[in-house]
């Protein structure tokens, strides 16, 4: 859950690398609920049958989920000391039931503004096997 | 694949299906419940509050505009990959807030990969609430290929 611990933006700086995020091996269960909070039953995500048929080994892991763990990452470590302003993921590679995933995120770049700072962050999924499978930027707002 | 393309064309900038949906509590809690794998039965377990109001995780906002498909739709092709998400927070939403959205066809280009030909395309929407403020903008790119 977010963070009660209050963030000083001074002390966050360049390289900085926030607490990582471990979902450890993935259930068809874990697909299942995830199609049921999306409202996006694609079978691919929990049938391995319909996703054999489409040329994959498993049941496929939904990106979006992927994209929600590291924003969960990102505002768990926030928590009321500021806000997730953006993010923008790309999926570069598969996951399947068994995985386990591991959100990671790093400061980049650092924005002064008036009364704020905004913190450019690049963050990434990286499996069990050590494949990056997704990869993007974020941007939070500190005061 | 290439009549989709014109089709496609046809829609560029083109506002498509808006919608409208209240932020309620249970969705909500499905939400968290999932990503945090609690079993939370009321929000009252969640601190973030701001003059008694629930602060929704900001990419709950992913739920919205979803369709119930049970598979591939052939008729865009063999297949679909989400290729990325992209999304811009701009105000706190709420539990009980109406959120409106409007999406438009943002960019398309066809291409040809290891799985054929293919069309990416991208889908923004934005978001606004019941005070018709913007609270977000999203950016789907999908591939769908033939």
């Amino acid at each position: 859950m977010p963070s009660e611990k209050k963030l000083k933006a001074k002390n966050i700086t360049v390289g900085f690398e926030i607490p990582a995020l471990v979902k450890e091996s993935l259930t068809i269960q874990d697909l299942v609920e995830w199609c049921g909070v999306e409202n996006d039953y694609l079978n691919i995500h929990y049938d391995k049958v319909a996703a054999q048929k489409e040329g994959l080994p498993d049941c496929l892991v939904q990106g979006t989920y992927k994209l929600c763990l590291l924003g969960r990452m990102i505002t768990d470590w926030l928590g009321e000391s500021g806000n997730l302003i953006s993010i923008s993921v790309r999926y570069t590679g598969m996951d399947f039931p068994g995985s386990t995933l591991t959100c990671r995120g790093k400061i980049n770049s650092i924005t002064n503004q008036k009364d704020s700072r905004i913190f450019n962050l690049v963050i990434w999924v990286v499996n069990e096997k050590g494949d990056k499978t997704a990869e993007g930027k974020a941007s939070i707002l500190i005061k | 694949m290439y009549d989709l393309a014109a089709k496609f064309k046809k829609y560029l900038e083109s506002t498509l299906s808006p919608g409208l949906i209240k932020i309620e509590e249970g969705a909500v809690l499905r939400f968290i419940n999932s990503l945090y794998d609690t079993n939370l039965r009321s929000l009252s377990d969640v601190k973030h509050r701001v003059k008694g109001k629930y602060i929704v995780p900001p990419l709950f906002i992913i739920t919205f505009d979803r369709e119930r498909r049970p598979s591939f739709d052939t008729k865009y092709g063999k297949g679909a990959v989400n290729l990325g998400n992209e999304y811009e927070f701009f105000k706190p939403m709420y539990v009980g807030d109406v959120i409106s959205y409007t999406k438009k066809l943002a960019k398309f280009k066809l291409g040809e990969g290891k799985l054929g030909k293919n069309i990416v395309y991208t889908i923004e929407t934005i978001f606004k609430n019941q005070k018709r403020q913007k609270v977000a903008v999203s950016r789907w790119t999908t591939m769908v290929f033939q």
